[in-house]
C-alpha cells in the first residue's frame, strides 16, 4: 500500500510518500517555489515525490492531510465566544476566509490533486495535527515501544500531546489545549524581540547565551502557571494572539520594561536577557513534562516532535538530564514533518505490524529529489556554468584540498534533505578551525551579521574527540559543549566585548562552530546514510587532522535551501563561495563568466 | 509584531461582494457570537479557560479513550 501525506495552508507545506512501511520520499514546497515557508498547496513537492518513487498519483492508495480543518474551525468559534467584543477585530477576516473557502478544504484538496492527475480517484483522509507529529516521531524511530511528546503552537485544539506507541499502534493519551501553549509562549517572545513568528524562533534560541535569565521568575509568576507535571496555562491578560493581530499586549510590554524591538533594530542587552529567560523557562517546562512522563510510563524510550522539538538546546538538556536513556527526535519536527506523519498514520491505521530499523527509518533525512550526473551536466550547461567532470571520487578529493586551504565551498550531493537543516546534501562547508571563518562566511557568503555560530559536522566516530557527546546526532538536533581541553579562555578585555564581537573571539580550537557559552549544534556524519560526505570529512581529516567542518545551509538569508543544480549555481554566483561541487562536477569561481555574477545580497526578503 | 493568524488567499474563495460579507458577518457576530458567548460565560460553560487555576493538579486533558485510527481519519467526512 502506498500513502501520500500532505501538509499545507499554514506554513511549510510539504508532501511525503510511504510505501509498504518504508519512507520513500519527502520534500517541502518552498524548495521548488523558492518562497521561504511557502504555505501553498504542495503541487511541486507532490510531483517531485511521485517522480522520486516512479509513481503516478493514481497508483497512490490513500492521501492523508495532516490536520482536520473542521476541528480547527470549531476551536476558532469557541475562541470568539470566549473573548466577546474584543474578537471583532479579527472575526471578519477570519470568518470570511473560513466560510468562503477553508471549510471546503476536502473539495479544494481533491481539486488540486486532480490537477496533478485527472485520473486520480483515491481516498482522501484527515489525520490530526498532533497525531501527525506523533506519528512522524514514533514510526521512523528505532523503538518498538515509546512515549511520544509533541509540543508546538497549536493544531486543531491541542498545543501539546502525549501518545504511547507500541509496534504499529499509536494511542493518544493526553493533551494541552489552545490557547495554553508552550509554542505560542515562545512565539510571543520571538515576536517581542523583533523576530518573525514561525521562522525566527531559532534566532531567539541562538541569542539566549548572550543574556542572563533575569526575567525567568517574572515569566513564571505572571505569564504562565506550570504544574509539576509540566502542564501549563497562560494568563491570557498579557497576550493578544487569541483574537488580535499581535502576539502580546501593553501589559506584557510593561513586564519587560518597554515595547517590542522593531525588526532589524540593534539588539540590546534587554533582548538578550529576555531570550535567556524564555529559553530557561522553556527548558524547565520541557524537563518537567519529560519527568512527568517518565514517572507515568514504564518505558525508557522517548520520541519528540512539533516545532518546539527543534529547540536543540532544550533537547540537549533533556538528553543530559538522563531522565530518558533513549531519545529520538524527528528531524523535520515542524509542520512540514506533519506530511510525513500523516502518511505514516494513514499507512499504519490498517497495519498490525511494523518493521523497526535499529538506527531509524529516515535514511538520514535524505528523502528529496536527486539528479543523475548526466542531468547535472545538462542543467549546469543550460545556465552557462563552466565546470570540470573529474567524477565523484576525485571531486571529493578536490573539495577536501580546497577546504584545507581555507576556502568555502558549496556542496551539492545526492538526495535533498527533508527538514529545516542542511545535513550534507545541500550545504556550504568550510574549515571549522579557522578563526576568521565565522566572520568571513557571514559577510561574504550568508550576507548577515549573525550572533549565531555555525554548526559543526563531525565524523560519527570522532564526535567524542571534539564534543561532550557520547551518541550520534545525525540531524543537528542536539546541542553539546566543546570538550574542555579544546577550549580557550577569554581575556578580561575579550569578556567585556558585546554581542557579535564576543562571538568573533576564538574560544576553542574550532572557533567557527563554538558559541559564546562553548556550546555547539552537533551533526554526526555517518558512512551508512551519507557516504560521500563521510568520505569528504575523512579526506579532510587526512589532510588536516580534524574530522570536523562548518556545515551551514546552502542559501543566503531569506532564501530557501537550494534544490536543483541551477539553484546551487545561482547561489554560487551570487555569493563569494570559492568552489562548487555538484555530484561529480566541480565549478571554480575564477573560471566562471563574470557576466553571470548576481547581486544576491538583496535578492530575498529578510527572514 | 505579528500574530499566528493563518495566511490569507491561499485557497479559492466563494464569490460574494466585500460589502455583503461585511454586513453578514457583523450580523453574525452581534446577533449570535456575542449573546452566546455572554450566555456561556454567565453559566461557566466557556470551553476556553481564561485564567490559570491555582487549585488544579494538572492541566493535561485526558484522551486515553481508545479510538479506532480509521475513525479519526474519517472524521472530516
Amino acid at each position: 500500500m502506498k500513502v501520500l501525506g500532505i501538509s499545507a495552508y499554514y506554513h511549510d507545506s510539504a508532501a511525503a510518500i510511504v510505501g509498504d512501511g518504508a519512507i520513500l520520499a519527502a520534500a517541502q514546497e518552498e524548495r521548488f517555489t523558492r518562497i521561504k515557508h511557502d504555505p501553498s498547496f504542495p503541487l511541486n513537492a507532490i510531483r517531485s515525490c511521485l517522480d522520486s518513487c516512479g509513481l503516478t498519483l493514481s497508483s497512490i492508495d490513500r492521501v492523508v492531510f495532516f490536520e482536520q480543518p473542521l476541528r480547527k474551525f470549531d476551536r476558532l468559534i469557541h475562541t470568539y465566544l470566549a473573548f466577546g467584543a474584543e474578537g471583532w477585530r479579527t472575526f471578519e477576516p477570519a470568518m470570511k476566509a473560513w466560510l468562503s473557502s477553508k471549510l471546503f478544504q476536502k473539495r479544494i484538496i481533491s481539486r488540486q490533486l486532480k490537477e496533478i492527475d485527472p485520473a486520480w480517484r483515491g481516498e482522501l483522509l484527515f489525520s490530526e495535527h498532533h497525531l501527525s507529529h506523533a506519528a512522524s516521531a514514533f514510526y521512523p524511530s528505532p523503538f518498538e515501544e515509546a512515549v511520544v511528546l509533541t509540543v508546538d503552537g497549536v493544531g486543531e485544539w491541542a498545543s501539546s500531546s502525549v501518545c504511547y506507541g507500541k509496534g504499529a499502534m499509536l494511542q493518544p493519551v493526553k493533551e494541552l489545549h489552545f490557547p495554553h501553549s508552550l509554542g505560542l509562549l515562545y512565539a510571543a517572545f520571538t515576536a517581542f524581540t523583533g523576530f518573525k513568528v514561525n521562522s525566527g524562533e531559532y534566532k531567539l534560541m541562538g541569542l539566549a547565551p548572550y543574556g542572563e535569565p533575569i526575567y525567568a521568575r517574572t515569566i513564571l509568576e505572571k505569564l504562565v502557571d506550570v504544574k509539576p507535571d509540566g502542564s501549563l496555562r497562560l494568563d491570557l491578560g498579557y497576550f493578544d494572539f487569541m483574537t488580535g493581530f499581535e502576539m502580546t499586549n501593553g501589559r506584557f510590554a510593561e513586564l519587560f520594561g518597554g515595547g517590542a524591538r522593531q525588526p532589524e533594530a540593534p539588539l540590546t542587552q534587554r533582548e538578550m536577557d529576555i531570550a535567556a529567560s524564555i529559553q530557561a523557562v522553556t527548558e524547565e517546562i520541557m524537563l518537567k513534562m519529560v519527568l512527568g512522563l517518565r514517572n507515568t510510563f514504564d518505558c525508557p524510550n522517548l520520541c519528540l516532535a512539533g516545532g518546539v522539538a527543534l529547540n536543540c538546546v532544550a533537547n540537549g538538556k533533556i538528553l543530559r538530564s538522563g531522565v530518558y536513556p533513549n531519545l529520538w527526535i524527528q528531524p523535520s519536527a515542524g509542520d512540514a514533518g506533519g506530511a510525513l506523519g500523516a502518511a505514516l498514520y494513514g499507512y499504519y491505521a490498517h497495519k498490525p505490524e511494523r518493521f523497526v530499523d535499529e538506527c531509524d527509518s529516515m535514511h538520514g533525512a535524505f528523502l528529496g529529489p536527486e539528479f543523475s550526473e548526466a542531468n547535472i551536466a545538462s542543467r549546469l550547461s543550460s545556465v552557462g556554468a563552466r565546470f570540470e567532470c573529474p567524477g565523484p571520487d576525485k571531486a571529493v578529493s578536490i573539495a577536501a584540498q580546497s577546504l584545507s586551504e581555507g576556502q568555502a565551498l558549496g556542496w551539492f550531493n545526492g538526495r535533498m534533505e527533508f527538514g529545516p537543516r542542511s545535513l550534507g546534501a545541500r550545504s556550504i562547508l568550510a574549515d571549522a578551525r579557522s578563526p576568521v571563518m565565522q566572520r568571513l562566511l557571514n559577510l561574504k557568503v550568508k550576507y548577515r551579521e549573525s550572533f549565531r555560530p555555525f554548526a559543526p559536522a563531525v565524523l560519527e566516530e570522532d564526535v567524542s574527540t571534539w564534543f561532550d557527546l557520547d551518541r550520534p546526532s545525525p540531524y543537528m538536533l542536539l546541542v553539546a559543549e566543546v570538550r574542555k581541553e579544546l577550549r580557550k579562555s577569554m581575556t578580561e578585555e575579550e569578556m567585556r566585548l558585546f554581542g557579535i564581537d564576543k562571538l568573533n573571539v576564538a574560544r576553542s580550537t574550532i572557533p567557527a562552530v563554538t558559541h559564546v557559552d562553548y556550546s555547539a549544534r552537533v551533526q554526526t556524519v555517518h558512512a551508512s546514510t551519507n557516504p560521500r560526505f563521510h568520505q569528504l570529512l575523512t579526506e579532510f581529516k587526512a589532510l588536516t587532522g580534524a574530522g570536523v567542518l562548518v556545515n551551514t545551509s546552502f542559501n543566503v538569508r531569506g532564501e530557501p535551501i537550494v534544490c536543483t543544480p541551477e539553484d546551487a549555481f545561482r547561489c554560487f554566483m551570487g555569493t563569494e563561495l570559492d568552489l562548487l561541487v555538484v555530484g561529480g562536477h566541480v565549478l571554480r569561481k575564477a573560471h566562471q563568466d563574470p557576466a553571470l555574477k548576481l547581486d544576491y545580497a538583496h535578492a530575498f526578503d529578510l527572514d | 509584531m505579528q500574530s499566528v493568524a493563518e495566511p490569507k488567499n491561499n485557497v479559492r474563495a466563494v464569490g460574494l461582494s466585500d460589502r455583503a460579507w461585511s454586513l453578514g458577518l457583523r450580523a453574525l457576530f452581534n446577533l449570535v457570537v456575542l449573546p452566546v458567548g455572554r450566555w456561556q460565560r454567565a453559566r461557566g460553560r466557556l470551553r476556553i479557560p481564561l485564567q490559570p487555576d491555582p487549585d488544579a493538579q494538572t492541566y493535561w486533558v485526558d484522551r486515553s479513550k481508545i479510538v479506532d485510527p480509521v475513525r479519526i481519519l474519517r472524521r472530516q467526512d
